[in-house]
């Protein structure tokens, strides 16, 4: 900025509303202020501006965020180059109930799309009712994803007659180099039987994130 | 781990990336798709990232890279309806409600109307709340550049606040000389 005599110009008053100027500075211009009511209402709009600017876009700050965003920042990119002995399955957060569409850029132009919200059944959160089923289902996913060949099924059995058998699809590789599996699942639960797909890719630390979804 | 952190943080700038996206291009379903590329290009290129700096900022640069590069390839489309502005109001004080919300419209139509240059700058620094250093550095400018073209988005969202509907962009740089004897 300028020494003597003073400019007030505009970038010297943006600096000085946004408390960017050197203390010394910052003085100066309070003193000039006071001699030039131009100027203090040019400063009077500017704060106006700024604070409107500060929150015009509040909106999408406080909402929750889109899944396909979760679940491409979630993958990690490309897998390290050790591998752990344990693989915890990591679950998505709760997916969004007004989640329209999603869709996942895989390597090659393949596009694999998700369906509607309404359809669309989420991962239980763990703090939630332990459910031997599902328990059984986890535990048979997690080595069937690692290591299970394309068509190979895995059976698990809950509690009473509840049972279910994970189907492993094929490999794929997102654009960004994640690998992912697809799979479906039958399960029958208190003597009604639900097809899922799903998919589960892995995570940079190891963990599979998995999507569950009706058949299409 | 390192690895977990990394995208625990990633996680975490979204709201502040789809904040930044939304104003770059107006519209917030526009502005997540800018985002998911970021990430994907993000994720892609994280040999790139140093360790023990701030992710968003990093971020921030690949979002606005992005973007610029998005609009090097295209042709000027149709100008996309904000959607906020026209959802619908919950019960209570609606009146002050809709004055609220179109007077944020407002500013969002302002901005949308600045050249992307200066779009950018007031975006990081007014909306992000970045300090202008951390602007010149995301944006890779000279901190003078980062002050003039603030300077005059500024000028520019104050003028049309001041007329509503006219969110261009005003000719010439700062006009509001006033010299002291």
């Amino acid at each position: 900025m300028n020494d003597l005599p003073l400019n007030l110009d505009q970038e010297t008053l943006v600096a000085y509303v946004d408390k960017e100027l050197p203390p010394a500075q910052a003085a100066m211009v309070e003193a000039a202020l006071m001699q030039n009511a131009a100027a203090r209402e040019a400063v009077r709009q500017l704060r106006l501006s700024a604070a409107a600017a500060a929150h015009a876009y509040d909106a999408v700050l406080n909402e929750p965020v889109p899944d396909r965003l979760l679940l491409t920042a979630g993958i990690g990119g490309a897998p390290a180059a050790s591998r752990r002995s344990r693989w915890p399955m990591r679950r998505l957060l709760p997916l969004a109930a007004s989640l329209a569409a999603l869709a996942i850029g895989l390597a090659g132009g393949y596009e694999l799309h998700l369906i509607k919200a309404d359809q669309v059944q989420g991962y239980v959160p763990a703090a939630a009712v332990v459910d031997p089923l599902n328990t059984a289902y986890e535990s048979a996913l997690m080595p069937a994803l690692d290591s299970g060949a394309e068509g190979q099924a895995f059976a698990y059995t809950g509690a009473a007659e509840d049972h279910g058998s994970i189907k492993l699809g094929r490999r794929f590789t997102t654009g960004f180099g994640a690998e992912c599996r697809e799979f479906t699942r039958r399960e029958t639960r208190s003597g009604s039987t639900q097809d899922n797909a799903g998919i589960a890719c892995r995570g940079s630390d190891q963990s599979w994130n998995v999507m569950l979804l009706p058949r299409q | 781990m390192v690895d977990a952190a990394f995208d625990q943080e990633l996680v975490a700038a979204l709201p502040k990336l789809r904040r930044f996206a939304f104003g770059l291009t107006g519209s917030i379903d526009e502005g997540d798709d800018l985002v998911q590329a970021a990430c994907e290009r993000a994720l892609a290129r994280r040999d790139q990232y140093k360790p023990g700096t701030r992710l968003v900022s990093w971020m921030y640069r690949i979002v606005q890279t992005v973007w610029i590069d998005r609009l090097r390839h295209r042709r000027r489309g149709p100008t996309v309806m904000d959607p906020t502005a026209l959802a619908d109001l919950p019960g209570g004080d609606a009146a002050a409600e809709m004055e609220s919300r179109l007077a944020l419209a407002e500013v969002r139509r302002a901005i949308a109307g600045l050249p992307p240059e200066q779009r950018t700058v007031l975006l990081l620094i007014s909306v992000e709340g970045a300090a202008y250093r951390e602007a010149a550095e995301i944006l890779q400018l000279p901190i003078g550049t980062v002050m003039s073209r603030l300077a005059r988005a500024r000028l520019a969202l104050g003028k049309a606040l001041e007329q509503p509907g006219r969110g261009r962009e005003t000719k010439g740089s700062s006009a509001n000389v006033i010299k002291l004897r």
